[in-house]
């Protein structure tokens, strides 16, 4: 895994809170003071868990460049 | 893991198979396998192609500013499954255990995920006028997109429903005249009048010709359609009309099953099919009772609730619904038009009313809080990120709680 590099994103303007992400990567996302999910540490979580977490969101607000399937 | 559960999982489901290819069943697929399911696993989808994203073909894909290859559906690819694609099911045998393709083959399963979406309701064409269209799948996107791209075709948009407003917006984007017609007095009507007079105002600010309180009455033409004709005898010019009237959940093909149907497939609120425990429904096509909303039975035909109830029907499917939690995600959904983002928690159409409680409608930005009976039972923001998480905590708190829904008795 690409440590240092890894570039996982909650776009704010499409999160609405659902926390599938925190479900499925609770390391790497973690909620706000609103609510909505906020990138925590995202080299705790292995790429299948953040890639699970991308494809699940429900409002597809999750990004990540570097990091392969 | 409870040892239950466990045993659960080692005697069941050698063979489950999946019946709709798109986002609900591929999370499903997705999750049983996350879950540890190593038996086999079948994909029937009724489209030939790969899975793929279907909120960008109202929008992006339909304005060209992305392609096909990038409405691709992530994860698909690394499902471990057989894709069965261009098949569909025509009968499920519940005593048999097994599904009837329509190419004749019979299918056995030990679980089932039925994730058979929905289809787009269509408007009487009786001489089979050309140029009217639908957009359900990435096909129909692309040959209206066609359409649209080839000279200069005034467009007439039947519904005034997401689909269509967002069409509407694409088409002004593309440069077209374009023109929308509903039966009700604004436009995305279960949203209330509130957002509903303002996403008119936006469309027409941006040059769309809304035809609000009026149906279509007849396709006219020869050979392709010409014009529309409205109920109050208005006659619109027309080179593509586009038919956004609502979807229709696909449960034909389980007319004789047994399953219980009643606009969807009826499930207890684990998302099983009621009475059956070795089958799960999840997406457009379930219907089920939601324990946030006094236990009344909904649908939902957002994108986010076919992600959500996919993966729960899958871990249904697993533990079995008796051990299964109900399923209790608040409906969420967004929508793009004109840059506006629109974004809905909860069920707006459950409300009895409506207010503006952040922002205000002269600015266009702002949060609309829905109420039945003082309870909070959805919001709907314009152009207000991040507003709605707390909503959403709200319809929860709020919820009285219902006692469950009998889970394995028929009703």
């Amino acid at each position: 895994m690409n440590r240092g590099r890894t570039r996982v994103r909650v776009d704010r303007d499409l999160c609405v809170g659902n926390a599938m992400c925190r479900a499925m990567a609770p390391r790497a996302f973690v909620a706000d003071s609103s609510g909505l999910s906020v990138v925590a540490d995202p080299d705790a979580e292995g790429p299948a868990a953040l890639w699970e977490a991308a494809d699940n969101c429900p409002v597809e607000a999750i990004e990540i460049h570097g990091i392969e399937r | 893991m409870s040892t239950q559960l466990e045993a659960t999982r080692r005697q069941m489901r050698e063979r489950v198979v999946i019946v709709g290819a798109s986002v609900a069943g591929v999370r499903a697929g997705q999750t049983l396998r996350r879950e540890g399911f190593t038996g086999s696993l079948t994909v029937v989808g009724e489209e030939h192609s790969p899975p793929y994203r279907r909120p960008p073909l109202s929008k992006e894909l339909l304005a060209g500013t992305i392609d096909r290859e990038q409405v691709r559906l992530g994860g698909a690819d690394d499902l471990d499954a057989e894709w069965l694609l261009g098949r569909r099911a025509c009968a499920l045998d519940l005593r048999r255990g097994d599904l009837l393709l329509d190419n004749g083959e019979r299918l056995g399963f030990d679980g089932l995920v039925i994730a058979t979406g929905a289809a787009p309701r269509r408007i009487p064409n009786p001489a089979g006028l050309d140029g009217v269209h639908v957009i359900r799948t990435a096909a129909d996107c692309l040959a209206l997109r066609l359409r649209l791209t080839s000279g200069r075709p005034r467009v007439v948009v039947v519904g005034a429903g997401f689909v269509g407003t967002e069409v509407a917006s694409t088409c002004r984007s593309l440069g077209l005249e374009v023109a929308v017609v509903d039966p009700m007095p604004y436009p995305l009507a279960p949203l209330g009048p509130l957002v509903g007079r303002a996403c008119a105002d936006l469309h027409r600010d941006h040059g769309v010709g809304l035809h609000l309180g009026r149906h279509l009455a007849a396709l006219e033409g020869h050979g392709r359609v010409e014009s529309v004709r409205l109920s109050d005898d208005t006659s619109l010019d027309a080179d593509v009309v586009v038919v956004a009237i609502g979807v229709c959940p696909t449960t034909r093909w389980l007319n004789n099953s047994g399953l219980r149907l009643d606009d969807g497939v009826v499930c207890d609120e684990s998302l099983a099919a009621l009475g059956q425990d070795r089958i799960v429904v999840a997406g457009d096509v379930a219907r089920w009772p939601h324990r946030l909303f006094d236990g009344r039975f909904v649908r939902v035909e957002h994108w986010s609730n076919a992600v959500e109830q996919g993966v729960h029907a899958a871990r249904t499917l697993l533990t079995g619904s008796a051990a299964a939690p109900a399923f209790v995600a608040v409906p969420s959904f967004w929508s793009d038009q004109f840059g506006v983002r629109l974004q809905s928690v909860g069920l707006p159409h459950l409300a009895d009313s409506s207010a503006i409680v952040e922002g205000s409608l002269q600015e266009r930005r702002f949060v609309a809080l829905h109420t039945d009976r003082d309870r909070v039972v959805g919001a709907v923001a314009i152009d207000m990120p991040g507003a709605l998480a707390a909503t959403k905590a709200r319809i929860m708190a709020d919820a009285q709680i219902v006692d469950a829904v009998p889970r394995t008795v028929g009703v």
